[in-house]
């Protein structure tokens, strides 16, 4: 059953200043299962986070439609959509941020369900300890506020908190990236438990493929405000089509030798493209080692075959001689 | 850098639009019937009869556009109006009681940008001496004195216990010197602390150490590279102690009995002389502007980055 | 960090405890002025007029033979009352402003603060002087002049808190949560604008305090027979040549209530950031008072 439906997603930013229009989410679609763990990849500043926000609506986009469990949210006047949006949530990168600094974990943690409409304390109480122990949390934390704890523990009430919203799709802004490695492990499984056991859809926004692709059964590789390929993690891992997911994936440290020994090694040129001037046609040319002139002249379509979806001149080409 | 130099200009001269219609608001929110006022002011018995013969003859019923554009119209060829009060022609009053306020903040500035480079420079040149003592036990009372004590306490120095300076009326340069040092010595205090940090500041960063272990003695140091980095701060600290300088000058005035436009503008309050009052709002607010404008543009003189940067 | 910086640091936390002491002490004398006084603040007495310190006038008497102890106390309640009332009046109108016009945002910020940044480039004083011009004399149009001049700095600060808290993630994910605009503003931006602000008004009371004692120098806020500081100050004027006293004494209170208010802030403001802060930050902040401060008490 598919939960969200993302489709043709436009989100653009106004530079104050210049006046300059950022396209930070381009025609984006993007289709999540219930109950699966979907990545998003890509480079800072690819607009994979503004993909994020914009569905649960810390973004308003300009065009394009969001089904989440077969609510069209963008049709729905304004009020409408925060409650069919109520069983989306949002994890932040910051969890140091993302807590209030003089509230005590309990306290939020009451708050969230205040906001449910949850009336009688006691049911709160009962209601937060069954979650802390879904996260792997002790309830001496209850009465510490978020500076006192560690930052894997911080994350995790962060997750707690989302969780009492009872969401059905979670959606995590680089959820592990500002801890530790040793660290990572412990969100990670807390992520793999939800699913299992909950059957929550979780998105996973990273800018590593390495840590999207042990958890998620389906990839999106995001360049410059598009997804550029997307299909099931292990053989997008395995065989990256677009020139960018080979980049990627050469970045891994891979486990078995042998497959790493016949990995074509590709190395990205410059830097990423100013946002307020992409490049004519595909905009990945500028940097791709594969790229010629009919990539300037229009911008690649989708090519979608057996699960795995493709936007590269290359595959139209061969699409076309097939 | 020209062409920021002309677009700062004409935010200034915009600036000065707007601040012509806060002051003619002024007149617009006038509570109560102002011709009533302005009757009352003229003789004690109020007719109503009279009451519509100043609202005719002032234009008070006409629309409030209509009336600001005569107003400011009158006001760019230098006719202000004249005061509810004495009959006497604003404008002309202004003319007279300008140079007693110019001097007054000129002299005024003066004594705070020596006071405080001064003392700023002399206590970078010997640190953690004496003079930075003096500077933090100034800059301390300076933020929390009032000026008319200050003042009181500087006239009963010189004038009461020691003699030597003339404490009343405008009369020659000796007159002014009690003044000027009264309206500058609280702004020098606290400008000679805000130049004493900048320059320790620019005394602490990398390229001071490098010069210095290079074999550069600190004083030369101190002079060529670390007071000119230090002087943005400091002229933009000191512009605004300047610009507020005319609020220093209502009190200051008063003491020794001068009589500059910001005497004039107290006795319109006291008066609700409102024709005086918008009128000597008009004549500050220039003066900010202008001095807003003049510390923007010196700075982006002494500061080719800054300019650069506004360009791109 | 130069050492003298350093030195002059702990010096001003050694002033804390007698910045609170100098508060209190304004407090308490505001607060029992009726019991305190030791002589009725008004009652003139020809025959013993200007007196100088003795056992029956511990601080001597003024022109018209009042009592100068008594008139001082009696104007700490004065001041210290004005200042509470503009400062509560400025604070609730400019806290409200200031949230509405960061949280709508859009237009109607862009008006709200052009015009405030435009009143704040006139000196509050100053603009408190053309409110009394315009609404008359008296101490209730005093007060409503000063809230005037002093609503706009209130607005601008909550309207910076605001701005700078609602993109904040733990605002945002408030938001994500379900909570409502009222739960919002309420519980999480206002409480963050107020912690600010208290700061701010902490120092501002010092700063009110002197543009109270300045206007009525002028013979334009508070008006005799009520006895305030700038007011003793302005009587004493003409006696400066023979009884400095009494311009010395209403002066000095006047200066160490300012510093003490002024301390305060300075404490509040470090007792404000919890953890340990660096050098660097509590600079720039002790910067940031001093600038505050400066700006406003140029009267």
């Amino acid at each position: 059953m598919t939960l969200l439906k993302v489709s043709d997603l436009v989100v653009e930013f106004q530079d104050a200043a210049t006046g300059r229009i950022n396209r930070a989410c381009n025609q984006v679609s993007l289709d999540i299962e219930a109950g699966e763990i979907v990545g998003l990849v890509g480079e800072s500043g690819c607009g994979k986070s503004t993909l994020g926000r914009a569905i649960v609506g810390l973004e308003h986009p300009k065009s394009g439609s969001i089904v989440f469990d077969g609510v069209d949210i963008l049709s729905l006047p304004a009020a409408a959509r925060r409650q069919a949006r109520r069983r989306v949530q949002y994890i932040f990168q910051d969890s140091l941020a993302a807590l209030e600094p003089r509230q005590t974990i309990g306290s939020a943690l009451h708050e969230a369900l205040i906001i449910r409409g949850e009336r009688n304390p006691r049911a709160r109480a009962a209601r937060i300890g069954e979650i802390l122990a879904a996260t792997n949390l002790n309830s001496g934390i209850l009465t510490r506020r978020p500076r006192e704890l560690s930052g894997g523990q911080r994350q995790r009430v962060c997750i707690a908190r989302a969780l009492l919203a009872e969401p059905k799709l979670l959606i995590c802004d680089e959820p592990v990236s500002s801890l530790d490695t040793s660290l990572r492990a412990q969100v990670m499984n807390v992520f793999l438990n939800l699913r299992d056991e909950l059957g929550v859809a979780i998105v996973l926004i990273a800018h590593d493929l390495a840590l999207v692709r042990q958890a998620s059964a389906r990839v999106n590789v995001m360049y410059l405000g598009r997804i550029v390929e997307s299909g099931p993690s292990g053989a997008l891992y395995a065989q990256p089509l677009h020139p960018y997911s080979r980049a990627l994936t050469a970045a891994i440290l891979g486990i078995d030798p042998e497959v790493e020994r016949h990995r074509e090694q590709t190395v990205l040129k410059g830097d990423l493209p100013s946002p307020f001037a992409p490049p004519s046609g595909c905009s990945f040319r500028t940097r791709c080692p594969d790229a010629s002139d009919r990539c300037a002249a229009a911008e690649p379509a989708a090519l979608v075959r057996e699960g795995r979806s493709v936007r590269c001149k290359l595959y139209d080409e061969t699409a076309a001689v097939n | 850098m020209a062409q920021v130099a002309l677009r700062r200009l004409l935010s200034a001269l915009i600036l000065v639009a707007v601040a012509s219609v806060a002051c003619f608001s002024i007149v617009a929110v006038f509570p109560g019937n102002v011709a009533r006022v302005i009757a009352e002011m003229r003789s004690s018995t109020v007719s109503d009869e009279i009451v519509k013969q100043i609202e005719v003859q002032y234009g008070l019923k006409d629309p409030v556009p209509l009336r600001y554009l005569r107003w400011a119209g009158r006001a760019v060829r230098g006719d202000l109006g004249e005061s509810l009060r004495t009959g006497q022609p604003v404008a002309k009053d202004l003319v007279r009681r300008a140079p007693l306020t110019v001097i007054l903040i000129l002299g005024g500035g003066a004594f705070t940008l020596v006071m405080g480079m001064g003392l700023a420079f002399l206590g970078a040149l010997w640190s953690d001496s004496v003079i930075d003592r003096i500077i933090h036990v100034l800059s301390l009372i300076g933020a929390s004195a009032p000026k008319f004590f200050i003042a009181a306490l500087l006239v009963y120095l010189f004038g009461v216990v020691f003699r030597i300076l003339p404490t009343y009326g405008f009369a020659g340069p000796a007159s002014w010197i009690l003044p000027c040092i009264s309206i500058g010595i609280i702004p020098g205090s606290i400008l000679s602390r805000v130049a004493r940090v900048a320059l320790a500041e620019e005394m602490s960063r990398q390229y001071v150490v490098t010069a210095i272990s290079k074999g550069l003695p600190r004083r030369r140091i101190l002079v060529h590279d670390a007071l000119p980095n230090a002087l943005p701060v400091t002229i933009n600290a000191f512009a605004m102690h300047f610009a507020f300088m005319v609020q220093a000058a209502l009190v200051i005035e008063p003491i020794f009995a001068w009589q500059g436009i910001a005497a004039y503008f107290v006795e319109a309050v006291r008066f609700r002389d409102y024709q005086v009052l918008q009128s000597c709002l008009l004549v500050f607010c220039v003066f900010f502007i202008l001095v807003n404008l003049s510390v923007d543009l010196i700075s982006m003189a002494l500061d080719p980055k800054q300019s650069r940067q506004r360009l791109a | 960090m130069p050492a003298w910086f350093d030195a002059a640091l702990s010096f001003a936390c050694r002033l804390g405890w007698p910045a609170i002491l100098v508060v209190a002490i304004d407090l308490v004398l505001a607060l029992f002025a009726q019991h305190l006084t030791p002589y009725s603040p008004t009652a003139q007495d020809l025959m013993s007029a200007n007196q100088t310190f003795s056992a029956a006038h511990l601080l001597g008497t003024d022109h018209l033979g009042r009592d100068t102890l008594s008139r001082l106390i009696a104007g700490s309640q004065t001041t210290l009352v004005a200042v509470a009332v503009v400062v509560v009046l400025a604070m609730l109108i400019g806290v409200v402003i200031g949230t509405i016009s960061g949280y709508v945002g859009g237009w109607l910020d862009e008006i709200v603060m052009r015009s405030v940044d435009f009143m704040l480039s006139v000196p509050s004083l100053i603009v408190a002087l053309a409110m009394i011009g315009i609404f008359g004399l008296g101490y209730w149009n005093m007060v409503a002049a000063l809230t005037i001049a002093w609503i706009p700095s209130y607005a601008r600060i909550t309207r910076g808190v605001v701005v700078a808290t609602v993109h904040q993630p733990h605002i945002e994910s408030l938001w994500v949560l379900g909570a409502s605009r009222t739960r919002l503003i309420a519980f999480h931006l206002l409480p963050a604008a107020l912690r600010s602000i208290l700061v701010y008004a902490s120092v501002d009371a010092g700063v009110l305090a002197l543009a109270i004692a300045t206007l009525s120098f002028l013979g334009l806020g508070i008006q005799p027979p009520m006895s305030e500081w700038g007011e003793m100050f302005v009587d004493a004027m003409p006696y400066l040549d023979f009884s400095p006293r009494q311009i010395v004494l209403p002066g000095l209170a006047l200066t160490l209530t300012v510093a003490g208010f002024n301390y305060l802030g300075e404490r509040l403001a470090s007792l404000d950031a919890p953890r340990a802060i660096s050098g660097r930050t509590l600079r720039k902040r002790l910067a940031t008072a001093q600038r505050l401060l400066v700006s406003r008490t140029m009267q």
